[in-house]
């Protein structure tokens, strides 16, 4: 009898502790959702399906190891972090109408209303920002796009979303700044890079935002690594530098 | 009356230009889709389409090469122009589809609600069914979608069909191949003026692979086709009790099929009514050459079939009134001529060696009959044969399965009321060419039985039928020269001629 209720408690000890690690934070590959590492399969739709589910039953990582994952836009949701590992590439579509977003903004990961939400780790976003641009203005000359800006997407589009942590990944080759988040609260930014050359754009972007913190990020791009209208308040910034060693400094 | 006629001619070539003029040519290529097997489209063709259906419509053409894809929807005045060697090839992957909120169902192709629509040229859509449902299934097994997996596979309106298009309004189907879905093949639903001409179907990548499937449809054409299908071929459905099949032609079309080929049902709900059937040949058939189930409380009236040839066809003719799901609404079925038919009937099963073949049987059973079946108080009314010769391979062994003539062999003979209807739901029936029962005004004129072997069935049995003329109706078995073919029980007004 008492090792019976001795058995019972341990199990569910068991079950508490399994319960807790499970809220920390629940790990998903990507390859449980049928996504492709090889540069070559379309993963947009699977990559979106693996969010809403992650999403559905409370929340959770989405990994990413090595290879390249070629997407068109995903919309990112509660409690969903997405985390490309060492060597993992999330590889913007060349292709225009692959592109979806919020408020005439396309971009490769955009949310609204959401909260909790990020993406780490210290694999890459990749913009394809000349292929897509080149893509863009193709069919522009068609007729078939009158305004280009709309189809031009950045590589983070954040609206009015709350509890952001953006850790460790490079950003690099956006078609336009390549993140941009407005009326969004509470983000910290930490270790993050960006690499802009080709298009010529921006860093990061700010309008309506509060409670910024960001430390140890390096922005390399050919025009001013931020963009902030003067709109957003509770500004961080520290050992955030340019490639001239320059901090960057902000408006408090 | 001539100057009129030139007139006429005249104003035609005028609007054929106009119409030529005002509907212009798109390349999908030039909205930057991507020809090379890998590149998934969907989001181009459907940018397409919008773009098009928004500027006065035309036509978006494939250019040779495989243009993968998932769900799309067509728009109104837009027609999809598949070039020869052009092929809409269905994505593999199951999250590339959509099950449409309204519908229900899952669809490459999806239009709902549109006019002046169309696919043409002699492209391919080619689902890629198979690789894609069992895709589906892994998904299933991991728990990323929920499916009950009844009979080990996923719910067919779960897996992607070629084309669904509903209530829309001038359909035009022409030229084109369509293979391997994952579920059905091209639904037509509640759509009005649908033509469907010169077209080559190949479906039988996975279960429930139909040709054709017509559902509450009105004012249809299909001619000039040619299906070869895992399951049934031209299928005409009623899901609604408010709707049905109407006005329809089916003419020069050959089928081969794993289920039935010509087939109102199984779901049947509201009605068929005005069909002609014309030129038709059905073969490798491994349930009815023809069947009509009004087995959901629909009213199935004025069939008139002319011309049939099946060969190997495991049942000829299969009409049948059920109550399976009617909720209250009373079948009926009424007016039906099938005349000019050949039809032969083998020992074995008629569809060995197709992929997803039909299921073994639960035997006994002796070669089954051609048959109209009603139920009790629901008869089936004025049925005409005309012009007809049955080669059966008879061969009916009573040691093997036996069904006898005496009432209480008859009586026997379950009546399946709610049941699934199918040729060989009865099991052995007493006859080996024709059996009849709760019916009215049953003719048979310059109709000819075979049977290849002796049977020891009589050729036609009727049991509880008010008026059944034969007119010069001829029987050939071998040593059966004293044997009476006809038999009949519990019916009234016999004219034998």
């Amino acid at each position: 009898m008492i090792r019976k209720s001795l058995l019972v408690s341990f199990l569910s000890l068991l079950t508490f502790v399994g319960m807790l690690s499970a809220q920390e934070s629940k790990l998903y590959t990507a390859t449980v959702f049928g996504i492709h590492s090889d540069g070559v399969t379309d993963n947009t739709t699977s990559i979106q399906k693996a969010i809403d589910f992650i999403h559905e039953k409370g929340g959770g990582t989405l990994v990413f190891y090595v290879g390249r994952y070629l997407t068109g836009s995903v919309e990112l949701k509660s409690n969903v972090t997405i985390r490309m590992a060492s060597g993992a590439v999330l590889v913007g579509s060349p292709l225009t109408y692959d592109y979806k977003g919020v408020g005439g903004q396309t971009a490769l990961i955009y949310a609204k209303d959401q909260e909790n939400i990020g993406v780490e780790g210290k694999g890459v976003l990749e913009g394809s920002g000349l292929a897509i641009q080149a893509d863009i203005a193709k069919q522009v000359a068609k007729g078939y796009v009158k305004n280009a800006s709309e189809y031009t997407p950045t590589l983070v589009l954040f609206e009015n979303c709350r509890n952001i942590t953006m850790k460790q990944f490079t950003s690099q080759n956006s078609a336009v700044t390549a993140q941009i988040y407005k009326g969004c609260e509470n983000m910290t930014f930490d270790n993050i890079y960006v690499f802009n050359k080709d298009p010529k754009t921006a860093a990061v972007s700010f309008s309506g935002c509060k409670n910024i913190t960001a430390k140890d990020c390096y922005f390399d791009t050919p025009v001013n690594a931020l963009v902030s209208d003067g709109t957003s308040s509770g500004l961080s910034f520290s050992k955030c530098i340019v490639p001239s060693g320059k901090e960057i400094k902000v408006e408090k | 009356m001539i100057k009129g006629l030139k007139l006429g001619i005249i104003m035609c070539l005028l609007q054929g230009m106009l119409f030529s003029v005002s509907a212009k040519d798109y390349y999908i290529t030039d909205f930057g889709a991507k020809a090379d097997g890998v590149t998934v489209n969907t989001r181009i063709i459907q940018r397409a389409v919008d773009f098009v259906s928004e500027n006065g419509g035309g036509r978006i053409i494939f250019t040779p090469g495989g243009f993968v894809t998932g769900t799309f929807y067509l728009k109104s005045n837009v027609t999809l122009h598949l070039e020869g060697g052009a092929s809409l090839l269905g994505s593999n992957n199951p999250w590339d589809y959509v099950i449409d909120p309204k519908i229900k169902w899952c669809s490459m192709i999806f239009a709902v609600n549109q006019t002046n629509i169309g696919i043409t040229g002699k492209g391919t859509i080619n689902g890629r069914g198979y690789v894609t449902a069992n895709n589906l299934v892994q998904y299933i097994h991991r728990g990323l979608f929920k499916d009950a997996m009844k009979l080990d596979r996923p719910y067919e309106g779960n897996r992607p069909m070629n084309i669904y298009f509903r209530e829309c309004t001038n359909v035009t189907v022409q030229d084109i191949t369509l293979k391997d879905p994952a579920s059905w093949n091209q639904t037509y639903d509640q759509c009005k003026n649908v033509l469907v001409e010169r077209e080559i179907v190949d479906s039988k990548s996975y279960w429930n692979n139909d040709g054709i499937d017509i559902i509450d449809c009105e004012d249809v054409v299909i001619r000039d086709c040619f299906i070869d299908a895992a399951d049934d071929v031209y299928c005409f459905k009623s899901h609604s009790a408010d709707h049905g099949c109407k006005n329809v032609l089916l003419e020069n079309c050959v089928g081969r099929s794993s289920a039935n080929g010509v087939k109102f049902g199984t779901v049947s709900r509201g009605f068929f009514k005005d069909f002609k059937i014309r030129n038709i040949t059905m073969y490798d058939t491994f349930r009815s050459a023809i069947t009509f189930a009004a087995v959901d409380g629909a009213d199935i009236e004025n069939i008139e079939v002319d011309g049939v040839r099946a060969y190997n066809t495991g049942n000829v003719i299969f009409l049948r009134m059920g109550r399976r799901w009617d909720k209250g609404k009373e079948p009926s079925m009424k007016n039906i001529l099938i005349k000019n038919v050949y039809a032969e009937v083998p020992a074995g099963k008629p569809d060995e060696g197709y992929s997803y073949e039909g299921p073994v049987e639960d035997q006994p059973r002796n070669i089954s009959p051609a048959s109209i079946i009603g139920i009790p108080g629901y008869r089936i009314q004025n049925v005409k044969m005309e012009n007809m010769e049955i080669v059966s391979c008879g061969g009916g062994n009573p040691r093997y399965a036996y069904r006898g003539l005496a009432p209480a062999d008859l009586d026997g003979i379950p009546e399946m009321i709610a049941h699934y209807p199918e040729f060989s739901q009865f099991k052995e029936l007493p006859a080996w060419g024709f059996y009849i029962r709760h019916a009215d005004g049953i003719t048979f004129e310059n109709v000819k039985f075979i049977a290849e072997k002796e049977d020891y069935r009589p050729s036609i049995v009727s049991d509880d039928v008010n008026g059944l003329n034969l007119k010069n109706v001829k029987f050939e078995e071998p040593n059966s020269d004293k044997k009476e073919q006809v038999f009949t029980y519990k019916t009234q007004n016999v004219v034998i001629e």
